[in-house]
């Protein structure tokens, strides 16, 4: 019924596409790496005689149609040299470009021609991309190159502190951002609990991150897209490269399957940190580490067909004595097939897997814990280049999803812990989308889209049944929220629907330029995100488990609005962005006091539905070309949460009052930069600074049971001190590599140069030696100094 | 069963780093108008009579400060359901109020009365019963390090209904307390035990082991208490700090609520010494 509803809606696409193209020819092609033959994202395709442009999709696909005629094309791309090619266009052609990296020398770049005016054209805005190589120059803590630390230094995104997992966009939860790694959900993106990133940063290519103004083909997640592309590999040749930290390893291996055809790639990454534990008497008996795998299989079957194979498996270790031990990590499986059913019309068809496990070990106690989340997910997206300012793109998705919230079992005959299993929960997400770019004027171009995404949270399930439908009760004696009791249970049958939802999410945007350098842009999107983490912690936590949408917890859904001015000076060297935005979700998840969120096989009694918002101003000054690149960004934002009382009789939470949101940082600034010295020496520097993370200190205390308990007053009313730091790092490319296949470099860096203690928590309790409340100061990172070594041939 | 997430997650990163620094900081902090606290737990050891019990009253004060005031001329009065009165009266500790001829009863409901410079605070509890304690043992290789002396507290808990309890451990001539809340969700019926978790206990050192029988609203109360008495603000880890609403209502004027339990329960202690 749902399937024949899509066919139909793509057969009816179909053919009314084809009634525009009359009198016009298409070309298209493929731009990849000349040298590695890597596909390349977003590469700006420009022909001056009709100021059109286009770029290419994320498998490198371009395809342009126009009027019979004499062009230019240029290619280029941010590190390449452009190409210019001279063409008569009186057919149908195909051309594809292999794009030569310039030199590696950034200096030496020129992108004066064909990039002009893109990012003024085009409607996208709060989208940030960045490349490997730019992620790869800043300095980090411990010389681990980390994705997701990178985003750090981006307008509008921040995170909870030194070691916090996850990142926070425009004022959102770090639930509420989707991570994709080759389309596949990555559910948590930390190892070490939040100190690395999951991504090993050589098999990375490329990634961009949707603050807003979100396209259609996305949905689930109420804030942000994180789209992470793997490398496919080197068809050409094969190679090798790698580094050595101080806190782990890296190889990563490519080459051709068959040459020009098909490739392989193989990475991965383990730490050893653990090693140096045996050294101590102390610690000989624990272990920490983490490692990661991933691997790309591409094979171009025919000019019209390609296949590509990913995947990804990742764990984090941990053990202390033989008391302790928990293993945690995501593995995903990809499998896609890109076919042309015509030069103007791509395709793509992906089946994806992926899953999260947890598993805990508390020997001490006998008990053992596991929980996880699977999920199974085909998609199908269509993109229509129907003619030079006109594309459509639609598709459909659907996700099959398993969660385990836990299970529970002795981890031996005399443990006295009883086994016990959580209810398992189902749900299947099919969405459908359509999206149509188009250029209304040489000065106005719209996205328009919408999305429909449905919700079905399906049995077997026993599902417990509440008075007045109530899971949460208000004791109006105590003032305080407390679990209801069940007063019965429904069974649902396996594949029974308990509950489902469904909702348009329209997404628009348009841009409006002024001139060639200069464009306004507005956005609107909405977004539904059907799963809700279950955690009250300011970051996420490996421990914290996902939730489907139910009769209980009900679906976020976003909305924001955001206005951007957009200017290039002096031959686009220099680039300006301001935004500003305005957001509010529904739905947000808020936890009673004194929640338990460990092993509750019912989560409904401990949360009640609250909302959001969260508005800024962003500001994004970058320098795109020369021997010094980089940016300087600043936000001034506000984020708030608001759980009302559901009766006058309630309380709410905080009274009920609008209260600033873990993620409300006020002042946010960071300064990122890149010098190249000279063939041999690389400099880089980062300096962030952020408003204090928003916290409830003390108002009092008082004596009970002997103990010293503080007392508190409205929440989140203070913060900790302003967080700072300032990281350098030089790159030593030694001059004997030139002409050798060995090549090899250096990496110094030192994170917080001026050993700033950051508080990482401020503790207020007493000191029971000498019976004196104190607050005790937390910080995790002083200056780290790193060296690590870098290689390929 | 509650875990302490942040605990055993910045134990694990301490793990890996060995890095981390702490130091004691100087903080302003905002002082409240002090607030009546009510600390009303009838405790009946297992074997006495429960005769002699004690309510303490004092206030909420600066966090910094090293005095807990201390509330004098209140006049307080438990009740039993055939509402006997049982008058506790001011003892020579200001703040004490103490009555000597109570009659504890398993299960009877109690209710709290107390009447101070004109407000009525007013609160009703059941006595709850304990499993006994079967035996205390040591453990020299126990901890997370596996190189603590820990105490191990057993019992056996009575299957076929839901108990909470709360488990104290203290410490002769220490201040530090260690306290866990439980229900028997993990061990319903189970024989298991209570633990004693302060590190580098040494030979000789005295140990007392209190296992109180709780209410449900109680058990909710004490989770949310010995959480925060732990007092952390701010961190990856960090949840949102609790209001921690007690039982006791001011029938005078509920806004003005006061903190503070009233309590029942019977309990079993030992008293160990660590050989």
């Amino acid at each position: 019924m749902f399937l024949k509803k899509i066919s139909s809606f793509i057969i009816v696409l179909l053919i009314s596409s084809s009634v525009f193209s009359q009198e016009k020819f298409t070309l298209s092609g493929s731009i990849t790496d000349s040298k590695s033959n890597e596909t390349l994202i977003g590469v700006n395709l420009y022909i001056p005689e009709l100021n059109a442009t286009v770029s290419t999709n994320q498998y490198g696909f371009y395809s342009i149609t126009l009027v019979e005629g004499k062009y230019t094309v240029l290619a280029s791309y941010l590190g390449y040299e452009t190409i210019s090619s001279q063409l008569t266009l009186n057919e149908s052609k195909k051309l594809n470009f292999a794009l030569a990296p310039s030199g590696e020398l950034l200096n030496e770049v020129i992108i004066k021609d064909g990039n002009k005016s893109t990012n003024i054209r085009s409607t996208e805005m709060s989208i940030n991309k960045l490349s490997i190589s730019s992620i790869k120059k800043m300095p980090v803590v411990l010389g681990e190159v980390d994705v997701i630390k990178s985003l750090l230094l981006l307008p509008g995104v921040t995170n909870a502190g030194e070691g916090a997992s996850g990142f926070n966009v425009r004022g959102g939860g770090a639930d509420q951002n989707l991570i994709l790694l080759d389309e596949a959900t990555i559910f948590n993106s930390s190892h070490v609990f939040g100190f690395f990133s999951v991504f090993n940063p050589d098999a990375i290519k490329d990634l961009k991150l949707y603050k807003g103004g979100i396209p259609a083909n996305f949905g689930g997640r109420a804030s942000s897209v994180l789209d992470i592309y793997q490398k496919d590999g080197n068809s050409k040749s094969f190679h090798a490269n790698g580094g050595i930290g101080l806190v782990s390893s890296r190889l990563l291996l490519e080459g051709p399957i068959v040459k020009d055809k098909g490739s392989f790639l193989i990475a991965g990454r383990g730490s050893y940190a653990h090693l140096f534990l045996k050294l101590s008497e102390e610690n000989k008996n624990n272990t920490a580490y983490f490692y990661d795998l991933n691997a790309k299989l591409s094979y171009k079957l025919n000019p019209n067909n390609n296949l590509y194979f990913s995947g990804y498996f990742g764990r984090d270790v941990f053990s202390i004595s033989e008391s302790f031990s928990n293993t945690y990590g995501n593995t995903t499986f990809n499998l896609r097939w890109n076919h042309l059913f015509s030069d103007k019309l791509f395709s793509n068809f992906s089946m994806i897997y992926s899953d999260y496990y947890y598993g805990l070990d508390l020997n001490f106690i006998g008990f053992n814990w596991s929980s996880g989340i699977k999920n199974y997910n085909i998609k199908y997206d269509f993109k229509n280049y129907i003619s030079d300012d006109f594309k459509l793109s639609y598709g459909a998705n659907a996700i099959y999803y398993s969660f385990n919230p836990g299970t529970i079992k002795p981890t031996d005959s005399n443990s006295g812990i009883n086994a016990d299993q959580l209810d398992k929960k189902y749900a299947f997400e099919p969405s459908v989308y359509i999206s149509a770019e188009h250029d209304i004027s040489k000065k106005i171009a719209l996205t328009y889209g919408l999305r429909y995404s449905m919700f079905y949270r399906l049995g077997q399930s026993t599902v417990n049944l509440y008075e007045n439908n109530n899971p949460v009760t208000f004791n109006t004696d105590q003032q305080i929220y407390e679990k209801a009791t069940p007063i019965g249970t429904t069974f649902y049958g396996k594949n029974k629907t308990l509950k489902s939802f469904g909702n348009f999410e329209p997404r628009l945007a348009v841009s409006y330029k002024l001139d060639d350098n200069t464009a306004i842009k507005a956005s609107y999107n909405r977004m539904t995100q059907y799963l809700q983490l279950i955690s009250n912690t300011s970051s996420p936590t490996p421990l914290d488990i996902w939730m489907p949408s139910d009769q209980y917890i009900k679906p976020q859904i976003a909305d924001q609005v955001a206005f951007g001015y957009f200017k290039n000076f002096k031959d686009n060297m220099y680039s300006l962005e301001v935004e500003t935005y305005y957001k509010k979700v529904q739905n947000r998840l808020d936890y009673i006091d004194g929640a338990d969120l460990i092993a509750n096989d019912a989560i409904e009694q401990v949360i009640l539905n609250g909302r959001m918002r969260s508005y800024g101003l962003e500001v994004m000054l970058r320098k795109n070309e020369g021997r010094l690149n980089g940016w300087i960004s600043y936000t001034l934002s506000k984020s708030e949460q608001q759980t009302p009382g559901r009766t006058a009789e309630e309380s709410g939470i905080n009274n009920g009052k609008w209260y600033r949101s873990i993620y409300d940082k006020t002042h946010n600034l960071a300064v990122t930069g890149s010098y190249k010295q000279n063939e041999k020496w690389t400099f880089g520097a980062n300096f962030a600074l952020q408003t204090g993370q928003p916290v409830t200190y003390p108002t009092g205390q008082y004596s009970y049971l002997g103990l010293v308990i503080p007392s508190y007053g409205l929440r989140n009313a203070n913060r900790l001190p302003t967080y700072h730091h300032l990281d350098v790092s030089a790159t030593l490319t030694p001059r004997n590599n030139e002409g050798r296949k060995w090549k090899g470099e250096w990496v110094f860096s030192i994170y917080n140069v001026y050993n700033r203690k950051n508080a990482a928590s401020i503790n207020f309790s007493q000191n029971t030696e000498t019976g004196v409340n104190e607050a005790v100061k937390t910080s995790i990172f002083g200056m780290v100094p790193a060296v690590s070594y870098n290689f390929k041939f | 069963m509650k875990m302490k997430k942040s605990n055993i997650l910045i134990a694990l990163i301490l793990t890996f780093f060995m890095t981390s620094c702490e130091e004691v900081v100087t903080v302003d902090l905002d002082t409240q108008a002090p607030k009546l606290v009510i600390e009303a737990a009838l405790k009946w050891q297992k074997g006495t009579d429960g005769k002699t019990q004690t309510i303490k009253l004092s206030t909420t004060t600066s966090f910094f400060s090293t005095e807990i005031p201390t509330v004098s001329g209140a006049q307080i009065i438990v009740r039993n359901s055939t509402n006997t009165p049982f008058i506790f009266t001011e003892s020579g500790t200001p703040g004490d109020y103490v009555c000597n001829n109570f009659i504890p009863v398993l299960n009877e409901t109690y209710t709290l009365s107390i009447t101070l410079n004109g407000a009525v605070y007013n609160a009703t509890e059941t006595l709850k019963s304990v499993a006994p304690i079967e035996t205390v043992t040591q453990i020299n290789d126990g901890g997370i390090t596996k190189n603590e002396i820990q105490l191990k507290t057993f019992f056996t808990d009575p299957a076929a209904e839901t108990n909470y309890y709360l488990f104290q451990y203290t410490y002769k001539d220490d201040l530090y307390q260690n306290l866990a809340a439980s229900d028997d969700a993990f061990f319903q019926g189970n024989r298991f035990f209570s633990l004693s978790q302060k590190e580098k206990l040494k030979v000789g050192d005295q140990v007392t082991v209190t296992h109180y029988g709780v209410s449900k609203t109680y058990y909710n109360y004490l989770a949310i208490l010995i959480t925060i008495a732990g007092g952390s603000s701010g961190g990856p880890f960090q949840s949102p700090p609790a209001t921690v609403r007690g039982n006791i209502v001011n029938t005078t004027d509920k806004d003005n609520y006061p903190l503070g339990f009233f309590s029942a329960s019977e309990i079993d202690s030992k008293t160990f010494t660590i050989q």
